[in-house]
């Protein structure tokens, strides 16, 4: 299926589209969001803590007078950074690791393949937890904590994928011509598991967005002052009885995201397989 | 006689393993011992069900499968004892042809990608006559230029084969397997593959392995045919002859039975109906002796003793047959 | 010598609708179908004759995107007007179809003899023990060796040519008026192809079925069919009884076509090479006009009306018109 077809067969869905669309509209609001009134991200005003969401601050403000607009934008805006980042380094190294796997074969596939069920073995969170005393708090350590345990999936996936294509008669045909390896996965193989991998890069966002919001949650994450929407909803849940408002905001910001997302996902699974039939019956 | 064969080939056994349970390993004898000659610039015609072995036999000629036993020499050259740098040159030497023309081709390559792709591999054209030189390519096998940018999708299946076969003869290879050429595509476009065949082949002197279960076809094409049931060749000799007069009784068979324009005079009233017996599949049955006894109406008692080995009055057609 | 008509359909029409565009598949078609007939429709890829059948049979159940026009009577009844449960309860009963690739029709979880004896006891309303010996007797009668044997077995264990043949025993358990065989040789070998047909011939002789035959096979429909139509283009272009059509074609797509088989004494390797290549056609032009070598100015206007050649031998050519 080309691209063009896989698109047609996408908009086709238009709870999908519908999710492409909120998924947009949120990641511009974070780009210009933190620049969209005066206040900055850690500027404190202490003499109006707890403001409700009024006309000069949007959606009020936290403990420390900071305003909650500018935060979630903000917190989002890293949020987002750290899935979109997670998700490009574990999805290219799952597609590395799964495709050399698969195209090497034999003993080697078979180590390799048990490897990273050793790896499956291992209780992410513990893993995660250790790596983060390990190295100091932030951005960068959750990136890296992430990047390392999110790639099995890809790497499994795009083996199966690419253990189909062996068989495929045009790979045949370019190791009769005497491709060679590199030439192999770079023309024969990647382009033809681009699909799947766009359909796994999603996935892999939406799982990394969360597990950074409740990494934070937990104190693992991203440090204060910065934000994200994982410390903005545990900042939140300090005044849930008083100020829900705290609350509120980044929760909804982490369900829509993470809906639209998961709803991308499935959209794009389902234009990918050619036995779902989409509304009309597309010319493949 | 090795040193005049482009391909000579002795005793190939291909056995493919599969794991019935941890500790029994069972064993499909895809090519069970099978020899013979193929002569430069001429075409060898392989006939035979589905499960007979002959695509085996031709991905073994190319080195996609190593034999399990026996020899392949190709030019003299033993296959098996190739090294790195022999298989380019092989590569150039010989090619295949594939079945499908939908997954024959990349589909997310364009034709020019495809085609320049063994000048790529092999730097057989300078950089400014690539294009030229596929556009060349293209032309020979009946395209022309403005397919250059195409997407296999973009094609017919006729174009898309005429495609496959440019992507081949781009390497200039001498001895070419042509795997079911045609078997897929309509009738009215298989003809004109088939005569692009030979037209390649009378121009360029190659050789050619066909493949095929379409007698006419193999009939038309071949010099030589060689007649395979279960792995085995029980039939070869020059087509003329073999078609003429079929020797042994599964050849008689399917010469026989194959539907014909010519003669179409409702053959399925005539015949008599033979039961079929179950798993007739290679490797299913652990048989011993004649392999085709469960299905030859004159089976006699030494076929169920003794496996008829190839052999003929002259060494030119020979039969695996007691009978002869 | 009129006989009783099962089947009549006038000026069929089905479009498909797809995100590029609308593709007309049949494109105003007639034919009837007699009792006890077997009827052919021949045509490559593309000329609409699988449409055809699954029209029959109620195609806006597979396909949700078809369009149909015009009217297919069955038995009095026109089924295009006929809801789906009404289609449904004559597909049950009285039409039955069996496809290409059989596995279509088999489940690969169950075994082959609870499929064969579940037909059974639904359609005929056996008890377990009558359908199981019913059965047994039905594959015994499709030259099956070892019925029991087999009914243990699940269909991944058996060969495609067997699978065949137990999708048309299951189809033609309860003898139903017609069976429509959408390509049902194709992707058999050819020992087995005539024991197929037999089956079919069986049914034919023991129920009185009438048959609508698809295939692409000339051969195979000139020594199976008693009339056959020729479709291209989502057109018949030849119609009459099987012999005339194919000792005398009178279409020029069908003359290609039947000297288009290497092999055969007709086989004339000129027109392989010469292709007419392709042309703008207006929509009002007869579907060949494209390929055709012989088209006048007047094809190019004008769709061809039928004309009578010989006693039941229609074609659709302006070569063959009366006033040319």
């Amino acid at each position: 299926m080309s691209l063009r077809i896989i698109w047609w067969r996408f908009k086709q869905n238009k709870i999908a589209l519908a999710s492409l669309i909120v998924l947009f509209v949120l990641i511009i609001m974070a780009l210009i969001g933190p620049y969209l009134n005066s206040w900055g991200y850690s500027e404190q005003v202490l003499q109006k803590t707890n403001q409700r969401p009024g006309i000069e601050y949007w959606f009020g403000t936290d403990s420390l007078g900071r305003d909650l607009f500018t935060r979630l934008w903000y917190g989002a805006r890293v949020s987002i950074l750290i899935g979109i980042v997670t998700s490009a380094v574990s999805v290219s190294m799952g597609t590395l690791y799964g495709s050399i796997s698969a195209v090497l074969g034999g003993k080697i596939d078979e180590v390799m393949m048990r490897i990273v069920e050793v790896f499956y073995a291992v209780p992410f969170l513990l893993y995660v937890i250790l790596l983060m005393l390990i190295m100091e708090p932030g951005i960068k350590t959750i990136i890296i904590a992430l990047a390392t345990v999110c790639w099995f999936n890809t790497a499994r996936v795009v083996r199966g994928q690419v253990l189909k294509l062996k068989e495929e008669e045009f790979f045949l045909a370019a190791r009769l011509l005497g491709a060679g390896k590199i030439r192999l996965i770079v023309h024969h193989i990647l382009p033809n598991v681009t699909g799947h991998i766009i359909v796994m890069f999603v996935v892999v966002v939406s799982e990394a967005v969360f597990v950074e919001a409740f990494l934070s949650f937990l104190g693992l994450g991203v440090s204060v002052p910065k934000a994200s929407l994982g410390i903005l909803a545990k900042e939140g849940i300090q005044g849930i009885r008083s100020y829900p408002w705290q609350l509120f905001f980044p929760a909804v910001f982490i369900s829509l995201l993470m809906l639209s997302l998961n709803l991308i996902g499935d959209g794009l699974r389902d234009a990918l397989d050619p036995k779902i039939a989409v509304k009309k019956r597309a010319e493949l | 006689m090795n040193s005049q064969a482009l391909i000579s080939v002795s005793g190939l056994k291909k056995y493919f393993y599969f794991a019935n349970n941890y500790f029994k390993k069972q064993a499909i004898k895809a090519l069970d011992g099978v020899s013979f000659n193929i002569y430069k610039g001429t075409t060898l015609g392989l006939i035979g069900e589905s499960g007979s072995g002959k695509t085996t036999l031709g991905r073994v000629l190319v080195r996609l499968y190593n034999p399990t036993a026996g020899q392949v020499f190709f030019k003299g050259k033993n296959l098996l004892s190739f090294k790195r740098s022999d298989n380019l040159q092989f590569a150039r030497q010989v090619q295949m042809i594939f079945q499908n023309p939908f997954s024959a081709l990349n589909p997310r390559m364009t034709v020019d990608g495809i085609i320049g792709e063994g000048l790529d591999i092999h730097r057989l054209a300078e950089k400014g006559q690539r294009s030229a030189r596929i556009e060349y390519l293209l032309e020979r096998v009946g395209l022309n230029g403005s397919y250059l940018k195409r997407y296999p999708h973009e094609l017919s299946s006729g174009q898309r084969q005429r495609v496959a076969i440019a992507r081949v003869l781009a390497v200039q290879p001498e001895f070419i397997v042509c795997d079911e050429p045609v078997s897929s595509l309509d009738i009215s476009i298989q003809w004109q593959i088939l005569e692009l065949l030979i037209k390649m082949k009378d121009e360029q002197g190659l050789t050619y392995l066909f493949i095929s279960h379409d007698l006419n076809t193999v009939k038309y094409m071949s010099d030589y045919v060689g007649v395979m049931y279960l792995g085995k060749l029980v039939e070869f000799g020059p087509a003329e002859k073999l078609f003429a007069s079929p020797k042994h009784p599964y050849t008689r068979s399917l010469v026989n039975d194959f539907p014909h324009l010519d003669n179409f005079k409702i053959k399925a009233m005539e015949k008599k109906q033979q039961p079929e017996f179950i798993g007739t599949q290679p490797g299913a049955t652990s048989l011993v002796g004649c392999l085709f006894q469960a299905r030859c109406p004159d089976c006699r008692p030494v076929c169920k003793e003794l496996a008829p080995e190839l052999s003929g009055h002259n060494n030119e057609h020979v039969t695996a047959c007691h009978y002869y | 010598m009129k006989r009783e008509k099962l089947l009549e359909v006038n000026n069929l029409r089905v479009v498909f609708s797809t995100h590029t565009a609308e593709v007309e598949a049949v494109k105003g078609i007639d034919f009837c179908l007699y009792k006890g007939e077997t009827l052919g429709i021949v045509g490559e890829s593309g000329a609409g004759k699988s449409t055809v059948g699954l029209a029959v049979i109620g195609l806006h159940a597979f396909s949700p995107g078809a369009v149909l026009s015009g009217s297919i009577f069955y038995d009095g009844e026109d089924l295009i007007k006929k809801s789906e449960s009404h289609l449904q309860a004559l597909r049950g009963a009285r039409i039955a179809m069996v496809f290409q690739d059989p596995f279509a029709c088999l489940n690969p979880t169950m075994k082959i003899g609870r499929q064969v004896t579940e037909v059974l006891r639904f359609k005929k309303g056996f008890s377990w023990k009558e359908a199981k010996l019913d059965a047994a007797v039905l594959l015994k009668d499709a030259a099956i060796h070892e019925p029991h044997r087999l009914m243990q077995m699940y269909p991944h264990q058996l060969s495609t040519g067997m699978l065949q043949r137990i999708a048309l025993v299951m189809a033609l358990a309860c003898g139903p008026e017609l069976l429509i065989a959408d390509e049902p040789t194709s992707a058999l070998d050819i020992t087995t192809l005539w024991q197929t047909l037999e089956i079919i011939e069986n049914s034919k002789d023991k129920f009185g079925t009438s048959i609508i035959f698809l295939t692409h096979n000339l051969a195979v429909a000139a020594g199976f069919c008693d009339r056959v139509l020729v479709m291209y283009g989502g057109k018949v272009v030849e119609e009459g009884p099987a012999e005339a059509v194919f000792s005398l074609p009178m279409h020029p797509y069908l003359r290609k076509l039947v000297s288009s088989i290497p092999g055969t004494s007709r086989y004339d390797r000129r027109h392989a090479l010469s292709w007419a290549g392709h042309i703008q056609v207006q929509p009002t032009a007869c579907v060949y006009y494209a390929h055709c070598h012989e088209r006048l100015s007047l094809c190019q206007e004008n769709q061809p009306g039928i004309f009578n050649v010989a006693s039941g031998h229609y074609v659709s050519c302006w070569l063959y018109g009366v006033d040319l």
